[in-house]
């Protein structure tokens, strides 16, 4: 195999044209470029010599304006971009180029620059020019090992695609329009057709054509594509997923299906990748990529997409990278997160070198850069998205006013954000999980400053704010501080005590002193699924019982691959309440050893940590029982104002009419007043009784043969008179020949009167309320329906919740809010069902659907 | 002859009062909800009003409403009002009133008729005097 050529070996055997018919200008800049390390530069003024050396040259730079020639630059460039495609670079240059650079580059050239030329610039193209023949030289000596080409390289002779993007690009003005296929590599078509957008096709067949890149016409004449073929191979112990990219004719095409029959017949897995890599090297572009994996012996030895690993230490809210002004964008990360844009990170390749500024903007952070570049629109964007969220933007400005950024170095730059989004994926996965072990976020570390200012007590309130926090509840927390003095003894029990509204309630004396540097970590865990915490508390549970009085437990690393060497410089306690843990309390040691050496904890300190750890657990457990309490009592309270208050204003018309008829004892209507009354007592109080209770008790029917028709009108008459005070009529719908049913009487009463007194409360003036009964698929179907407020739908579950009112559980409501939920407890008890019929739009409709009993009797 | 206004949402304790104050020669009107009863405030003048602090379901303070508005109609601006409530304490609804008010008493339900009639009474036969507060 042919040693790999150096780029700079080679720059010397470039070969510059130089076409302008100012002699000066001409001559001058050859003999910098001479001066420069370029030998090979010929100038002339004349098109007809130019164009019979085209075939010499890799690059030629032409002016513009060619007096008294048969054409100018940009027609020149079209018909030697015509005749040697990509093989020629032009770079046009004029005195003003504000108007011709777009046509320059639609026209084929690669840059186009403004006179007075600058030497760095031009120096710039020419060696991205040569970075192209480099490679060419590279693939033409298809290396011993793999080559593994960066996404970029994929896009070798993507040039016409980018000028013709750059055009349309240009018509629209509007670079964020641009319209780009996300899928990018992954991309073919929608199965049929090929992709409008990046023009991949479905190749799924071993062999085909995955994606033609380039049309061109051969040094001869020949036309040809560049394509990508796809060539699986694979076996036992490994895959490989190869892509060929190759083809500049049709004898190229046949050494690829030949080479590949010959590869497929072979069994051996290193003959094969031999003949995979060995069978192509003649091809003049091809090379061979390998998308997915390749495994040898159960090792990956290589992954197509690199796997990002996180530095531990990564910050997500810091990152940011920055371009370099060097020869190609390097865009890195900075030193926080190096991984993340791993191979050959240039922003400009070989064809289209671009040479900008590179931002990365989190997305809260002010967009708009205040320059004029900005204000050209010459200026893209591009989203990193991380967890299917846009985090931060990419942007990206050329140094040249006059450049832009073409299709291809969008691609580049949305690939890398895609990339930067995933590797932001993992790192918050990774950062979640550093936090998940952290349990709800929390380690307070009594730092050096605390150490220096042992008098300065807010971080630590704060960090007991943050104790409270984590285990939900502003309650109380002790928090343990030791530290020795100078005479090397131990000052500790530092506690700070906070009540619930998390005032500070009690605080005892901060160890005076403390030595530099001696310091412990105290966290707190919070119980919870997670089985990292449960380890935790298994931990703890595991020191308390065994007696291994001390874990080594640095961190997450030491932890999750689990301590088993019991150690000195850990202690854990489980936090319980109500005899259920609640969580892990942990204190680690970080004194300094390198400063005053370090002190292991000692039994002594285990016992106190212990000591603690279950005063800390008495404290939230008191602190809960007082929050518990405190709503149970406000609730109480609630609960026994609204009782009374019902119960007043029900017997308030049996005390007047008991007065009025021993006065009147002959008043029917007073008579008639007062047994309405009563029933509607009796109702409530049976609705209370049963409800009253945290949870209704199970009732036990006295079923006996119920004459429907006579429990309705009997319901329905002491509330004749609040619907006539309504002007509302009830009306009973009930087939004449309705059987009795086996039902509990007077639950079925209560169950009817709670939804007529509803009806009759929330029902319109001047409307109708319907009690409808009939029999549907052996059941015994009783609707009530008023025309009034609408039960919505998100409405129909609640209503049968215990004290729920239309404005609110228990809030501002003048009933207690019991009715419907006594109406399920009884249809429920029936077996039945109960529900608001949503169907029903001009008011509330509640249906009781109760199963006809088995033991009607019959005929009854 | 007197008029009483009767303002109180169930309407059994409406009827019944009516035959209870029905017997002492008065002109009764009701009113079960705030709205009825500002009409009738509005253009009829009252000698002593009977009035329930909640008032439809879904207004626990509408007889603190009516008390409010009630000062703007000069017609009974100075009716004594005597309040019929189901609340806990006498001191509740002292705690929301003032004396600009004209309360004449506090009732707690469930009232015996005595002490409805006498409290109707002493103001017909005796002009207001408002409660000590």
């Amino acid at each position: 195999m042919a040693q790999k050529a150096a780029l700079d070996d080679l720059l010397p055997f470039i070969r510059i044209l130089i076409l302008d018919d100012d002699p000066d200008v001409g001559k001058s800049t050859m003999i910098r470029l001479q001066q420069n390390g370029y030998p090979n530069v010929e100038f002339t003024q004349s098109v007809q010599t130019a164009w019979d050396n085209l075939k010499q040259t890799n690059i030629l730079l032409i002016d513009h304006y060619l007096i008294g020639e048969s054409m100018n630059g940009i027609e020149f460039t079209k018909n030697a971009k015509n005749k040697l495609g990509a093989d020629l670079d032009v770079i046009i240059y004029s005195g003003s180029v504000e108007k011709l650079a777009q046509n320059a580059l639609d026209a084929g050239a690669t840059a186009c620059l403004e006179k007075p030329l600058k030497f760095e610039y031009l120096q710039l193209w020419i060696k991205e020019t040569a970075k192209r023949i480099w490679l060419e030289k590279i693939l033409n000596t298809i290396p011993d090992e793999v080559i593994v080409i960066d996404p970029q390289e994929e896009q070798f002779g993507l040039i016409h695609y980018a000028n013709k993007a750059k055009k349309d690009r240009f018509e629209k003005k509007n670079p964020l329009e641009y319209d780009y296929c996300w899928k990018r590599f992954e991309c073919q078509g929608d199965g049929l057709q090929p992709c409008p957008k990046c023009l991949s096709r479905n190749a799924k067949d071993e062999g085909q054509i995955l994606r033609t890149y380039w049309q061109y016409s051969d040094w001869e004449g020949q036309k040809g594509s560049v394509d990508l073929h796809t060539a699986p191979i694979r076996d036992q112990v490994g895959e490989i997923r190869g892509i060929i990219e190759a083809c500049r004719d049709r004898t190229d095409r046949e050494i690829v299906d030949k080479n590949l029959q010959k590869i497929e017949a072979e069994a051996d897995w290193e003959t094969r990748l031999d003949l995979f890599i060995e069978g192509f090297k003649d091809l003049r572009y091809a090379r061979v990529r390998f998308y997915q994996k390749i495994v040898r012996n159960g090792t990956e030895v290589f992954q197509g997409v690199k796997q990002i690993g996180m530095p531990e230490d990564f910050d997500i809210r810091s990152y940011s990278y920055k371009a370099s002004t060097d020869a190609a964008t390097e865009i890195t990360f900075r030193e926080k997160h190096p991984t993340l844009f791993i191979v050959k990170p240039n922003l400009g390749y070989n064809w289209e070198p671009l040479k900008a500024y590179a931002h990365v903007y989190r997305v809260d952070d002010q967009l708009v850069p205040n320059n004029e570049v900005f204000k050209k629109s010459r200026w893209v964007e591009i989203p990193v998205i991380a967890n299917g969220e846009i985090i931060a933007k990419v942007s990206v400005e050329p140094l040249d006013p006059l450049q832009f950024i073409s299709n291809y170095n969008l691609e580049v730059l949305a690939h890398y954000a895609d990339w930067a989004g995933q590797a932001l994926d993992n790192a918050e996965k990774q950062e979640k999980l550093r936090l998940a072990f952290q349990t709800n976020q929390l380690i307070i570390e009594i730092n050096q400053k605390i150490s220096k200012h042992p008098t300065h007590q807010g971080w630590l309130y704060r960090a007991l704010e943050q104790v409270c926090r984590v285990l939900d509840t502003a309650s109380c927390c002790v928090f343990l501080l030791e530290g020795r003095d100078r005479n090397e003894r131990l000052v500790r029990k530092s506690s700070c005590v906070r009540d619930v509204n998390g005032n500070h309630v009690e605080k005892k004396l901060m160890p005076e002193s403390y030595r530099k540097g001696q310091y412990l970590v105290g966290s707190v865990f919070k119980y919870g699924k997670n089985t990292i915490e449960k380890n935790l508390v298994e931990l703890a549970e595991e020191q308390h019982n065994t007696n291994i009085k001390r874990l080594n437990l640095k961190s997450y690393n030491d932890f999750v691959h689990h301590i088993e060497e019991p150690g000195r410089n850990a202690m854990l306690a489980v936090l319980r309440s109500e005899g259920r843990k609640i969580g892990v309390i942990r204190v680690l040691n970080k004194r300094r050893a390198d400063i005053f050496g370090s002190r292991d904890f000692t039994s002594d300190d285990l016992a106190a940590f212990e000591a603690l750890a279950a005063q800390i657990s008495l404290a939230f457990e008191t602190s809960n029982m007082i929050k518990e309490l405190k709503k149970s009592q406000k609730f109480k309270k609630f609960v026994a104002e609204e009782y009374s208050h019902t119960l007043k204003n029900l017997l308030q018309p049996v005390v007047t009419i008991s007065g009025l008829l021993q006065l009147n004892p002959t008043d029917q209507e007073l008579w008639d007043l007062l047994s309405g009354e009563i029933s509607r007592m009796k109702t409530t109080i049976n609705t209370m009784l049963r409800l009253a209770q945290e949870e209704p008790t199970n009732l036990t029917l006295k079923r006996t043969a119920t004459d429907i028709r006579q429990l309705v009108e009997k319901v329905i008459k002491p509330y004749q008179v609040f619907a006539a005070d309504k002007k509302m009529i009830i009306t009973v719908l009930m087939p004449p020949d309705i059987p009795k049913f086996m039902l509990d009487e007077t639950l079925i009463h209560d169950a009817i009167a709670n939804l007529l007194d509803n009806a009759v409360k929330y029902g319109f003036e001047n409307t109708t309320i319907t009690v409808a009964v009939r029999l549907f698929q052996e059941h015994l179907v009783i609707a009530i329906s008023d025309i009034g407020e609408v039960i919505t739908k998100n409405e129909r579950e609640k209503v049968f919740d215990k004290y729920y009112s239309k404005s609110g559980y228990a809030d501002t409501v003048s009933h207690i809010g019991l009715g419907l939920t006594y109406v399920k407890v009884v249809t429920e008890a029936h077996n039945g069902k109960v529900y608001v019929d949503t169907r029903f739009t001009q008011g509330a409709k509640i249906v009781m659907k109760l199963p006809i009993h088995p033991k009607v009797e019959n005929g009854i | 002859m007197k008029r009483i206004l009767i303002v109180d949402d169930e309407v059994v304790i409406r009827i019944v009062f009516k035959k209870l104050l029905d017997h002492h020669n008065c002109i009764i009107d009701q009113a079960r909800n705030v709205h009825e009863a500002l009409e009738l405030l509005k253009s009829l003048s009252y000698d002593v009003i009977l009035l329930d602090l909640q008032l439809a379901p879904d207004n626990k303070d509408g007889g603190f409403q009516i008390l409010q508005k009630i000062k703007s109609f000069g017609l009974n601006k100075k009716t004594p009002v005597i309040i019929v409530s189901g609340k806990r304490t006498e001191e509740e609804i002292k705690s929301r009133t003032t004396e600009d008010d004209n309360i004449a008493k506090i009732l707690i339900k469930p009232v015996e008729n005595d002490q409805i009639i006498q409290a109707v009474r002493e103001i017909l036969d005796r002009g207001f005097i408002p409660t000590s507060r």
